[in-house]
């Protein structure tokens, strides 16, 4: 069965963010009198923070930190730009505490070319599956967060991301969408049941097109959702596709990236 | 609880084996296993890799399994959960160092993690059992805390019962019929648990009806240890539930029109008749439901695919951890795995063939190692490599002329 593997340092799980840095992330987030962009960082500190503890054994009086995960970040407007190449968890999180618990987001990039942020993300990715590092673990997952329509199309690129595979079965695709209406009725992430079918993620077209650029969600990530309480009624075969109404559903919804793999070796 | 038999031939002899991973550039080596042979009693004990102290906590759960089954239980496994959280508040106080060189917030970030990792140390799964062999059959007593597995096999049908079987409890449809089905008695639901005592009427002895017994799925050979019956009431038991309100899990729902196999060994007719026509048995799993609603109870299978646990100390004090009481045959064999172990395989089916075709091989050093490699191997491909750790209870009767004695030494040896 595919996605089974378990991180380890030996099969490292990598983790692509490709985040959204256009003007209109300098808005506030609905709810809240913060900009989108400082929601997104605290969020990403916080998962951060989980993943450097899934990677730290303390063996003796010695503290450790193991590489068992990999973080690219992408930000991208109307061009990408990488903030983290490829960086062990160590690295992302040394370098995050260094820029004073950021990774570089100030809604400062202009428009949305969501395309040439996929295909930089392609590129990485090709390489990576095939590398010694990663192509034996648990497949990588590129979670793409945006609060607009692209001016781009970028379906066709991210089809070919998502026939990328490791032996343990191909890459995942999350597409998190802040501040669009769908035709779903839920309270939060409590009862939020995923998405199944393009009707339940429409009307509106670049939903659709997101919820289709979108994985369906492996029963072993399914299982570590409802298992930490992120999507506790999370349906199986619902698609990796989350629309952000409140800053307690983009908490969740980045809390996704840690549902990778079994973590570290249980 | 009846006294055990103290000759060879009933008690029980147990091979324990545990391996650490072996794939794979991560230090394990966080199982544990013990034999208790004078209190026939096994234990098992997984270390989470996610918490520091871990393989000392398996060690000291399973070490303490000797004492574990004086009652009352839950004082003792109290006990134990306390002397874990003494450890790990002992952890929380050290000095840690940290690595270098990192910068002041990494220092700080660190500092943070490590003591909310120091607040989760020594946990541990644990399973372990406490059997009593009387002249029938063979009582367990089970404790569950955590992903790590009870078995109960019979070389003639296999599986008879897991820790890992889905609930058993009233469906709430069935629930919901029990309720709109009004004064028809052969609807009245019975919930049927641990501690209670079923009265039933028996229809036909399995030994003059080979043929029935074999047509409702009794394995041929074995038509005489069955009475096949029909449920008649709870009696009057103190504790007994009432049909919307059975809520353990491993309770048994019943119907008056199901029909049941009965082991004989439960109703203490054990040999030829002359029996009588009504008895009261105890509750037990290896009571077979002939329904339709009764086929997904044996339905145990090895694909939950999440990392989440129950794990001592914690999940005591929430009381995410069981206790139960179970009747099996007296020939039955049992099996406490860790989860890397049963994981190597598709089923419990497939585990159980495994143990009886090396059951020889498994009794040497040597080719112990080799048939463990194998099994480091395919983990490895799958899901990754893991522990791979067991306790294989059976009756002294089974090893008479069988070499399947032997113990590999705790967490020196490795298999690849």
């Amino acid at each position: 069965m595919p996605h089974e593997k378990k991180i380890s340092r030996a099969e490292p799980g990598l983790i692509i963010m490709q985040l959204d840095d256009s003007l209109s992330m300098g808005d506030h987030l609905p709810g809240t009198t913060d900009p989108k962009y400082r929601w997104v960082e605290r969020y990403d500190g916080i998962i951060l923070k989980e993943l450097l503890s899934r990677s730290t054994d303390v063996e003796g009086e010695t503290v450790v930190v193991k590489p068992r995960y990999y973080v690219h970040t992408i930000l991208y407007g109307s061009h990408p730009q990488v903030w983290g190449d490829q960086l062990d968890i160590q690295a992302t999180v040394e370098k995050y505490t260094q820029a004073g618990n950021s990774i570089g987001l100030s809604a400062a990039l202009g428009g949305t070319d969501a395309k040439a942020a996929f295909q930089m993300s392609l590129d990485v990715l090709a390489k990576a599956v095939a590398s010694d590092r990663f192509k034996n673990s648990f497949p990588p997952m590129l979670f793409h967060l945006t609060d607009g329509e692209s001016q781009t199309d970028a379906r066709p690129i991210v089809e070919q991301i998502r026939q990328l595979a490791t032996t343990d079965g191909q890459v995942l695709v999350v597409n998190a969408y802040i501040g669009t209406q769908t035709s779903l009725n839920y309270q939060g992430p409590e009862d939020f049941p995923g998405y199944l079918a393009p009707t339940e993620a429409g009307p509106r077209e670049d939903n659709i097109r997101l919820f289709e650029m979108s994985s369906e969600v492996p029963e072993s990530i399914r299982q570590n959702l409802i298992a930490d309480g992120i999507f506790p009624n999370l349906r199986p075969g619902a698609r990796l596709f989350f629309d952000v109404r409140t800053k307690e559903m983009l908490k969740h919804v980045i809390a996704v990236v840690g549902s990778v793999g079994s973590r570290v070796n249980r | 609880m009846a006294e055990p038999i103290t000759s060879p031939v009933c008690g029980y002899d147990a091979l324990t084996v545990v391996s650490p991973m072996c794939f794979g550039n991560e230090e394990k080596n966080q199982d544990r296993a013990r034999w208790f042979g004078p209190g026939n009693t096994g234990a098992l004990g997984d270390g989470l890799t996610t918490s520091s102290g871990s393989s000392d906590a398996a060690g000291l759960v399973t070490d303490c399994s000797s004492v574990l089954f004086k009652e009352p239980i839950d004082d003792r496994l109290r006990v134990i959960a306390d002397l874990l959280m003494a450890r790990r508040m002992e952890a929380l106080r050290s000095e840690v160092k940290l690595p270098e060189p990192v910068s002041p917030a990494m220092q700080e970030m660190l500092r943070q993690v490590t003591k909310a990792k120091l607040a989760r140390s020594f946990q541990t799964t644990l399973v372990a059992v406490c059997l009593t062999p009387t002249d029938e059959m063979t009582v367990a007593d089970v404790v569950c805390c955590g992903d790590s597995a009870f078995f109960a096999f019979s070389t003639d049908s296999g599986l008879l019962a897991s820790s890992l079987s889905p609930d058993y409890g009233p469906e709430h449809d069935d629930l919901q019929a029990s309720r709109t089905a009004g004064v028809n008695q052969s609807f009245r639901r019975i919930c049927f648990q641990p501690g209670h005592e079923l009265l039933v009427k028996i229809i036909c002895d399995g030994a003059n009806h080979p043929a029935l017994m074999r047509k409702i799925g009794v394995k041929k050979g074995c038509e005489s240890r069955w009475l096949f019956c029909r449920p008649l009431d709870l009696g009057r038991s103190p504790g007994a539930c009432s049909p919307s309100t059975g809520n353990d899990r491993r309770a048994i729902s019943l119907t008056l029109r199901d029909r049941l196999l009965v082991p004989k060994y439960l109703t203490g007719q054990l040999n030829a008749p002359p029996y009588r026509r009504y008895c009261r048995v105890p509750f037990s799993r290896m009571i077979r439901v002939m329904s339709p609603r009764a086929g997904k109870a044996n339905a145990v299978t090895f694909d939950d695919r999440s990392s989440v646990t129950a794990a001592l100390p914690d999940d005591f004090y929430t009381g995410n951890w069981t206790h139960y009481r179970d009747r099996f045959p007296r020939d039955a064999h049992f099996v406490l795995a860790s989860d890397g172990f049963y994981r190597s395989f598709a089923s419990p089916q497939a585990l159980w063939s495994w143990l009886l075709e090396h059951r020889q091989a498994l009794g040497r050093p040597a080719e112990q190692g080799a048939l463990l490699a194998n099994l480091h191997a395919s983990l490895h491909t799958r899901s990754g490599d893991d522990d791979i750790s067991f306790v294989w209870m059976f009756p002294r009767s089974f090893a008479a002329g069988e070499n399947v004695h032997g113990e590999n030494e705790k967490g020196a040896e490795r298999a690849c």
